[in-house]
């Protein structure tokens, strides 16, 4: 790890310490200690770190940094790195969305991209499905009912996440979910769509919580895609491993079948799905219960009611909460709405790059103003 | 399969440190201000049977017994000067946390440590209050408590639109004050809220000495973990991220109902959690410390109703929500 003090001329930082190894380079404020790096991705790369200047208060503070790459070359990633950093500042204080701290841009090469600072977390979902962690049917209920309460929060920003998955979804050792990474998240309020195409990339969410509509290429879509991905969630945390584990696009749409048995032929009419060659194959459906049976009764009717191949038949994230299955852990005054709707019109601007870097850069002069980070 | 998964973007964490490095959570010396330490009251070890348990719950627990062996490891420790990096954390943030032993916090000791580290007139060097001001009724106590930090609490007292935190030590206060009130962190659900001492009521600033002395030699939260073990249930060591056998990882016994209605005896709960751990695990949350620690009691009396009904089961205190650093700015 090199970590060295440079003067550079970046508007926020004062002295900065750097991390590089073979592909990585962070350049952070030297307050930041970084640790080690935690996971890559098509984003960009997320490392932990000491906060030094936490020290004196004589607990360690660990926080995650998010660094986004290659935002500058690219106007569709600059545009996700703005979404993302807007949504991270709107959701801002949701006990199920990931807190952040603090936001940098750097342009110094190599260091350059978008940084988020982030509350670290011990856990993520995906951690904690995959070991010799105990369930019950309550630490189930629990489970899922801070992961609805984060989507509803979401959901009524008229916000969908498109990446709902255990791997972005961070869990302390007391037992608390984080929602995070909004990289793909997007509003889609029909209000803010005024100046710019109204098409959205099908290309989104990792494949195994897919929702069939989105990889049978459907031209709309809406919130349900993320019902979808809570449905696998909840398949998953009663068998722990993954309901539909596709190894590629069109293996992922047979591991649908394999379960949920053929779409139903009116369904297929209603959107006009190709399925070709992979509907020849006949399945039966298979019964929840055969496949769980350990699971309360209360457990299999949603999952009957959540993955479903009609989008517009699957149940809304209010109804989810109303189900007999969170009657136990349900708490009405946990769970708030947002009151005003998340407006990305910045958006219009999509293919202009300066004026992209000048929203990014009010965007991060505005977080650390309201947060006096930074300014004497 | 797997390999997917650990290769998906799964960032922020890698939980094999995490799970079993219990220096995660443990004090970290200051160079600056070795006073602070005397507020650290918890030890980030895990000794003899409990280690298992620790693994996944990574919390530190108090025993007395436990402070005697690391009074020995400490005189060893000084030696190994060029350990690695994350070595040298744990032995530090371990020795660091013999101080409160050392020092044997009183309440003359605090209120002198604390008033000599606060130079602002409006600062009562022994107030541990902090009142949360600005809640409205879109927040429940649990999106409010989550966002509080600094250090544990004694006690929550609730009103209509304020909260009452009573921090146990008065450091820890003044830190979550300051957080509050110089940035623009501490926020629930989009609105930000206000902070302010309780100024009234000389007599809730000053926790009584028993109480005090049994939170520094027992470890005393307001959150209480309940954890049994699973019979026959192998359990997989190493980090390696697997597919376990859902049926011997689900407990169906477990009635979070009769669990409230057996802890609520004792005192109002403000929240039942779901631990993550390799035993069936769950936390109590209590509004004050007391209602704990008679829970606590109760619990480990023989012969009590409690006692019998959870005879499979162990207990202990468990790491407060809020006792997490403050941004510092």
């Amino acid at each position: 790890m090199a970590s060295i003090k440079t003067n550079k001329s970046n508007s926020y930082l004062k002295s900065c310490s750097t991390y590089t190894d073979n592909e990585n380079h962070f350049l952070v404020d030297s307050r930041y200690e970084i640790i080690r790096i935690l996971g890559k991705g098509s984003y960009g790369v997320v490392c932990s770190a000491i906060d030094t200047k936490s020290i004196n208060s004589g607990i360690e503070h660990k926080i995650a940094i998010k660094k986004v790459t290659k935002i500058f070359n690219k106007e569709i990633l600059l545009i996700r790195a703005i979404r993302e950093l807007k949504l991270m500042k709107f959701f801002k204080g949701h006990k199920n969305i990931a807190n952040l701290l603090d936001l940098d841009v750097v342009y110094i090469k190599p260091y350059e991209g978008l940084y988020c600072f982030q509350e670290l977390c011990d856990l993520d979902l995906a951690r904690v499905l995959y070991s010799n962690v105990q369930f019950s049917e309550f630490h189930i209920q629990n489970f899922m009912y801070q992961i609805l309460c984060g989507v509803k929060y979401i959901h009524s920003a008229d916000v969908i996440h498109r990446d709902l998955k255990p791997g972005n979804i961070l869990v302390t050792t007391q037992g608390t979910l984080k929602i995070c990474d909004f990289g793909l998240a997007r509003g889609i309020n029909p209000n803010f769509f005024k100046n710019h195409q109204t098409t959205i990339t099908n290309y989104v969410a990792t494949r195994w919580y897919r929702a069939p509509e989105l990889i049978l290429s459907t031209k709309s879509y809406n919130k349900s895609v993320d019902i979808w991905a809570i449905g696998c969630i909840l398949g998953e945390l009663f068998g722990r491993r993954p309901l539909f584990p596709g190894k590629n696009s069109n293996e992922q749409i047979h591991e649908l079948f394999k379960i949920l048995g053929n779409p139903p032929l009116e369904v297929i009419k209603k959107y006009n799905w190709k399925l070709d060659g992979v509907n020849w194959v006949k399945y039966k459906q298979i019964k929840w219960k055969t496949l769980y049976p350990f699971a309360p009764n209360d457990a299999i009717t949603l999952l009957d009611k959540i993955l479903l191949w009609d989008y517009k038949k699957r149940l809304s994230i209010e109804e989810i909460l109303n189900m007999n299955f969170f009657k136990n852990v349900r708490n009405y005054y946990e769970e708030p709405i947002m009151n005003q709707l998340f407006n990305f019109s910045f958006e219009d601007n999509s293919n202009n790059l300066s004026i992209l870097k000048e929203v990014l850069e009010c965007e991060v002069k505005e977080f650390k103003e309201m947060n006096k980070i930074g300014v004497e | 399969m797997l390999k997917s998964i650990i290769h998906s973007e799964t960032y922020l964490i890698n939980s094999s440190n995490s799970i079993n490095d219990t220096s995660n959570c443990a004090r970290i010396p200051s160079l600056k201000n070795e006073n602070n330490n005397r507020y650290s009251t918890l030890l980030g070890t895990s000794n003899s049977k409990r280690s298992n348990f620790l693994k996944v719950c990574s919390w530190p627990f108090q025993r007395i017994e436990s402070l005697n062996e690391l009074k020995r490891e400490d005189d060893t420790e000084v030696r190994s000067t060029d350990l690695e990096e994350k070595a040298m954390t744990f032995s530090t943030s371990r020795r660091s946390n013999l101080f409160p032993l050392r020092n044997n916090p009183s309440l003359e000791n605090i209120k002198k440590v604390s008033s000599r580290s606060s130079k602002k007139g409006s600062f009562e060097p022994s107030n541990r209050c902090v009142v949360i001001t600005n809640i409205t009724s879109s927040m429940g106590i649990n999106s409010v408590i989550q966002q509080v930090c600094g250090g544990p609490l004694e006690k929550i007292v609730r009103h209509s639109n304020s909260l009452e935190i009573y921090f146990i030590f008065p450091e820890h206060a003044k830190q979550f004050y300051m957080y509050g009130k110089n940035s623009g962190l501490l926020i629930v659900n989009g609105l930000k809220l206000k902070v302010q001492w309780l100024l009234d009521d000389e007599n809730n600033q000053i926790i009584s000495p028993n109480l005090l002395s049994q939170i520094l030699h027992n470890g005393c939260r307001r959150c209480l973990i309940i954890s049994k073990v699973i019979p026959n249930k192998k359990i997989r060591t190493g980090d390696k991220m697997f597919y376990p056998e859902p049926e011997i990882h689900y407990s169906s016994y477990l009635n979070v109902s009769e669990i409230r209605s057996d802890f609520n005896k004792f005192g109002e709960i403000m929240d039942i959690g779901s631990v993550i751990s390799r035993k069936l695990c769950f936390s109590v949350f209590y509004y004050d410390i007391k209602h704990a620690i008679n829970a606590k009691n109760e619990f480990e009396l023989i012969g009590s109703e409690l006692n019998l009904k959870y005879k499979d089961w162990s207990i202990w205190y468990g790491k407060d929500i809020t006792d997490r650093a403050c941004f510092a700015l």
